[in-house]
Order: C-alpha cells, then structure tokens, then sequence
C-alpha cells in the first residue's frame, strides 16, 4: 500500500511538475476552468452549459492522459498491478466530477465513469499510431498530429455534436461557441513544437513557403470545420456560412504563430479572444482588424522554436 | 536454467520471429546481433512481455516472471519531470526483495530534472536506477552503449562482464568489437529465425559477405 502510494505520489509530482515547467500558465488555466466547471456543474443550472463544461473535462483528462509509461509500469509491476495504478490514477482524477455528479444523475455518472476512466485506460493500454488521411504531406503539422494523438479528433465529433443540438434549438450563441472551439482544437495543433532545420537549409523563398502553408492550413481548417458549415446552410443563411468561413479564414492566418510558438494557452487564449471579437463584428469592410490577431500574437509569442 | 520454447513472436498478424528453442544453461553474457528491424528487441520483449508470443518461458522449471527483469532498452523511459534522485526513489518503490546495492554505475548530478539532462546523462540516470538494485532473473541491455561517452561505455561494459559472471546477461548491440570477447555465446536474427552462431565464427562475417 506504501509503495502504491508512492509511486503515484511520484507520477502525480511528475505531472504537475509538467504542467507548471517553465510556464505555469497552463496549469493555472486548467484549475481556474476546473473550479468554475465544479461550481457550474454543482449549481446545474443549465443542461447545456452542463454539457460544456463536461467536454472540458473530458478534454483535460485525454489530455492528462497523454502518457507512455505503461510498458515501464508493466516491466516493474506487473500487469495487474501496473492496471490498477493506472486505474487508481483515472479515478483520483475523475473524483471531484464524479462526486458532484453522482448527487445529480445515475446515467450522467455512468457516462461519465466510461468516458472519464474506461476511455483513457483503453487509449493507454492500446496506443497504436493511426492515420486520418485527408490531412496535405506538404505541411506534416497536421498529419503528424492525426498519428500522434487520434484520440484528440474525439472532441470534433462532440462539437459537431453540440452544434447540431444548438441549431436545433434555435440556440445560434452556442452554435458560434462550439464553432469557435474548433479554433481552440487548430490552436492546440499550432501549439506543436516545430523543428525548423529543414527551412533554415533550404534555398525556397520564404514568402513562397509561408503562402504555400497558409493555403495547406485553410485546407485543413476547412476539412474539420466541413460539417458546421453545412449545418450553416441547412439551418440558417449565407451570411451565417461567410462568417463561420470568415473565423476559418481568421485561423488560417494564425499558422504562423508555430513557428515562434507560445506553449502558454492563456496567451493563445487571447488570440482566439480577439477573432471570435472580429467574427461578431463580421462586415467585409472591417476585414482590416484582422492585423490585431497579428499584433497579439507578435506581442504574445515566447520564441521555443526547435532547430 | 533458462528454457525458450517459443512457436511465434508476433505484431497483430505479423510474426516477427519463429521457432525459437533455446537453453541457457549457465551464468554468463549472450550477444544477439542482426541488421536494423530483424527482430532482436523484440526478441528481447518478450522477457519482459510486452510483445505477443505463443510458447513458454520457463526459469529453473519454473514460469518465468517478467518483474524481476533488469531491462535496459536503447531509449528508456523516465519520468522527465522528476528529478534524478527522485527517479531512483521512484524506481525503488517499484521494487521487491532485491537487496540494495551501494554504489552507482555512473557518477552524476542527481540534483538535476531529468528533462534538463542530456540524451546520456538520461541514459545513465536509468541504468544507475535499474541497477541500484541486484539479484534480478535476468539483465537485457538491448543497444545499451548508445548515446553515451566513450569513457561511460568503458564503465558500462565493466559493469555487464562483472554482472554476467553470476547472472544470464543478454545483450543486443551493433558495437560488435568492444564485446564479442566476452561473450558466452551468440546468436544472429534473421530472416524470422534466431541463429547460434559458433564460436570460432567471427561474427563480422555475417555483415561484410552479404
């Protein structure tokens, strides 16, 4: 039991000691949306502000959860053992949801146990690489995310999800919500470490590399953001479909910010701040103001680039 | 003392290596050599049982157990965030009843996270955690003198000769030089099967002739 103990005491350090390493930004961003989630989620005010909120935590456990210590865990403890560390793991994650939850709804609880606990422990004890195909080889961003982490193409589904629950309901701000959190899923993508050597060797014309990039990007951003907007068409009107592809076009833009990137989502918060202001004040004469995501993020960057 | 009887390693549907049928009867240190992807850390998995096979692996007659495993592999895993002393505490309490041996292979600064270590002093801070400890079944170091200094390489190999006079000790290396001498016996991966090779045979041969 001492050494159950410990070992978690020190996978749990590790952990934070990750989340707080040179930035604590992260961390603190994780806590304060953890605490308002708790506090939401205890008041139930809203079911689908309820829904929402349970998203992020599915989000912030997947993303927890990125771990590759089973094989280690296996070797030094066996395989009974290192499962129930992993599951122990899971479950003091998942505790204060699930305590709150428990008082409210059996099924949510029950929901919650699968996709909290049961999900992650497959996606560790089963990491294989997969490949969703459609993503350009040009730029290796993108495919190389859809091999590395599969599983984070999950959350897409839960946002077409909400999107379609919101236009069914007339619901048109959650709509614009879940469709500016396929922004925050490109921002998390942009927020790869980028190795630039093959750049730094190369003889093609930066401008021309940079444009061939911002294209690959709005490709891809197009692809993943496909369903809102036939959602847009069938629901709603052509001015709802230009500014669902006027905020896709605002994302493109910000490919650029990998490559001084800034590993602080508090900061990459703000840029996503600024586009979801310039789409709410979508008009074709005002398309200038997308410079400020530009001067935010030239104001925000942190430089880790790799060579 | 060491019994393989093993019909197939496989990945899902491809078998990787077959007919393995193999007794190490005494203490010492077993080399297997082979080109890039012929199997030899997979062969060297199954101890630990993280690689599907259909066979048994049996220890003094009895099932072989893959906890009590000193398992080096060429990119260990480590808890990054974690400094190196706090590593060795780690790895202590995933251990049972092996006695506590003093003294560190490698001298290092345990102070430092191990995120702001070198590729080498990660390595060194992994075989000085796994080998704090002694009497395990068996010592795997596959490709164990990769990204360490020459001078490391020199006090790691001491430490395999020393470890492979009272243990079975396997070893998977392309340095075949710096340990061919002081091997028990050697084994070559290839085309799915696992070779003995004689021991008048040089090694080397198996490379340049083809």
């Amino acid at each position: 039991m001492s050494s159950l103990y410990n070992i978690l005491k020190y996978i749990f350090l590790n952990r934070y000691r990750q989340l707080t390493y040179l930035d604590s930004g992260r961390f603190y961003f994780f806590a304060i949306v953890y605490l308002i989630g708790i506090l939401k989620l205890s008041t139930w005010e809203n079911e689908y502000s309820a829904s929402v909120i349970f998203v992020i935590f599915c989000l912030q456990n997947i993303s927890f959860l990125q771990r590759n210590d089973f094989i280690f865990l296996k070797n030094r403890l066996g395989k009974f053992r290192a499962l129930r560390i992993i599951i122990i793991d899971l479950f003091l994650l998942s505790i204060p949801l699930l305590f709150i939850t428990s008082f409210k709804s059996f099924s949510f609880l029950l929901i919650e146990i699968l996709l909290l606990i049961t999900l992650p422990m497959l996606l560790t004890l089963k990491k294989r690489s997969s490949s969703i195909g459609i993503f350009s080889s040009k730029d290796p961003l993108w495919s190389t995310y859809a091999k590395k982490k599969p599983w984070g193409f999950i959350l897409l589904i839960i946002i077409y999800y909400v999107q379609y629950q919101a236009l069914s309901i007339d619901n048109i701000g959650l709509f614009y919500v879940a469709s500016c959190s396929i922004l925050l899923f490109v921002l998390n993508i942009f927020s790869e470490d980028e190795y630039l050597i093959y750049l730094k060797i190369s003889d093609k014309k930066l401008q021309k590399y940079l444009i061939g990039l911002l294209l690959t990007n709005l490709k891809n951003i197009i692809y993943i953001s496909a369903p809102g907007l036939l959602l847009t068409i069938l629901f709603l009107n052509i001015t709802a479909f230009l500014s669902v592809l006027f905020v896709i076009f605002c994302a493109s833009i910000l490919f650029w910010t990998r490559f001084f990137f800034n590993d602080n989502l508090i900061k990459n918060f703000f840029g996503l701040i600024v586009i979801i202001l310039i789409a709410s004040l979508y008009d074709i004469n005002k398309l200038f103001l997308i410079l400020p995501i530009i001067l935010v993020n030239i104001i925000l960057i942190k430089p880790v680039v790799h060579y | 003392m060491l019994d393989l009887s093993i019909e197939k390693i496989y990945y899902g549907r491809k078998t990787i290596l077959k007919n393995i049928n193999l007794n190490f009867k005494n203490t010492g240190l077993y080399g297997f050599f082979g080109k890039n992807g012929s199997g030899k850390t997979t062969f060297l998995k199954t101890f630990i049982k993280t690689v599907s096979f259909d066979g048994k692996i049996k220890l003094n007659g009895k099932d072989f157990s893959e906890k009590n495993v000193a398992w080096i592999p060429t990119e260990p895993f480590l808890y990054e965030y974690l400094t190196i002393k706090e590593f060795y505490d780690f790895y202590a309490f995933t251990v049972k009843d092996l006695p506590v041996q003093s003294d560190f292979v490698f001298d290092i600064d345990s102070s430092k996270l191990l995120k702001e270590c070198s590729t080498g002093t990660k390595k060194k801070a992994y075989i000085n955690a796994v080998l704090q400890y002694t009497n395990y079944n068996l010592y795997i170091f596959d490709e164990p003198f990769n990204g360490l200094d020459i001078e490391s390489n020199y006090i790691l190999l001491k430490k395999i000769i020393d470890l492979s006079k009272e243990n079975i000790v396997f070893i998977s290396s392309h340095i075949i030089e710096i340990i061919e001498p002081y091997l028990e016996e050697k084994y070559f991966v290839e085309n799915s099967e696992l070779l003995r090779i004689d021991d008048h045979v040089d090694i080397k041969n198996r490379f340049i002739n083809e």
